[in-house]
């Protein structure tokens, strides 16, 4: 009972965050006037949709959010962090191939030839700076997973996983909103406020933080 | 209008190539395809099935009755 009543005030405590990464997603993704398709494919689209604003509230749950961590212990800050980015990196690795599952229905093309002309249309900024998203993206899981073998030391690795968060954090987001399929105006200004505040709360603790000790060491 | 809008398009112009009447041409600045000429659109439906993105919506309203030939 307890354990329960435990697990819900954690649910509480991260209310704000799951309405801003959520919430706001799924608000703008209802009221959006976009084409209606099927329940199938709607359902695919909406699972990229929530993985992604989820990855970007990644920022938020970390030892920096002071705020949370004085609600929750920061162990439970850590552990959330790392089941989102674990379980919802490998859900958005696998969303090119959620693009092309709806040929396997069609009789045009096969979804590997979808998937060959996916993957090479260079002419298309958005799709480049997919690829490149998704290499970075690769890279923080690889890092991530294999972290102990390393040899790095701890306030190292978490400046690389830092700024290579940022850098997928700006070139996914830009490659949303030059080729999402959801990118209406109301999108682009969520994720443009959600990166921009995500990246000031990241540099402000490597940049701002250390320039103080340094300070105070003199 | 039969065809109703391209949404996530890549610019791999498959269904510029697909399409018998020239509805859709691709656009020099955005590299990307768009619905030029919608009135000449004959619902054929090759543009949405050649799109390896899925990013064409045509009109679920508008449909061609099937041509059967009884000679």
């Amino acid at each position: 009972m307890g354990l329960i009543m435990n697990k819900e005030s954690k649910i509480y405590k991260l209310l704000p965050l799951i309405l801003v990464f959520v919430g706001v997603p799924l608000l703008l993704w209802a009221l959006g006037e976009f084409p209606k398709r099927s329940v199938f494919k709607e359902l695919l689209s909406l699972i990229i949709i929530l993985t992604f604003s989820l990855l970007l509230g990644q920022f938020f749950l970390t030892r920096t959010n002071k705020i949370l961590v004085k609600q929750i212990k920061m162990s439970s800050v850590l552990k959330i962090h790392k089941f989102i980015g674990y379980v919802f990196i490998i859900i958005i690795m696998a969303h090119p191939f959620f693009i092309i599952l709806p040929k396997f229905f069609d009789n045009t093309k096969t979804p590997f030839e979808a998937f060959t002309i996916l993957l090479t249309s260079f002419n298309s900024l958005g799709i480049v700076l997919g690829m490149v998203a998704y290499m970075i993206m690769l890279i923080i899981l690889i890092t991530s997973f294999f972290r102990f073998k390393l040899h790095l030391q701890y306030r190292t690795w978490r400046k690389v996983h830092g700024y290579l968060a940022m850098l997928f954090i700006i070139t996914a987001t830009s490659h949303v909103i030059n080729i999402g399929r959801y990118n209406s105006t109301s999108f682009s200004i969520y994720y443009l406020i959600v990166v921009a505040s995500g990246i000031f709360y990241l540099l402000r603790i490597y940049l701002f933080k250390s320039t103080k000790k340094v300070i105070k060491n003199d | 209008m039969s065809i109703v809008s391209i949404n996530g398009c890549i610019g791999c112009e498959e269904c510029i190539k697909s399409c018998p009447t020239d509805v859709i041409r691709l656009n020099r600045d955005t590299k990307k395809a768009e619905i030029l000429y919608p009135e000449d659109c004959q619902i054929c439906h090759l543009c949405r099935m050649y799109c390896p993105v899925d990013a064409i919506t045509i009109s679920p309203e508008k449909s061609i009755p099937v041509i059967v030939s009884w000679g």
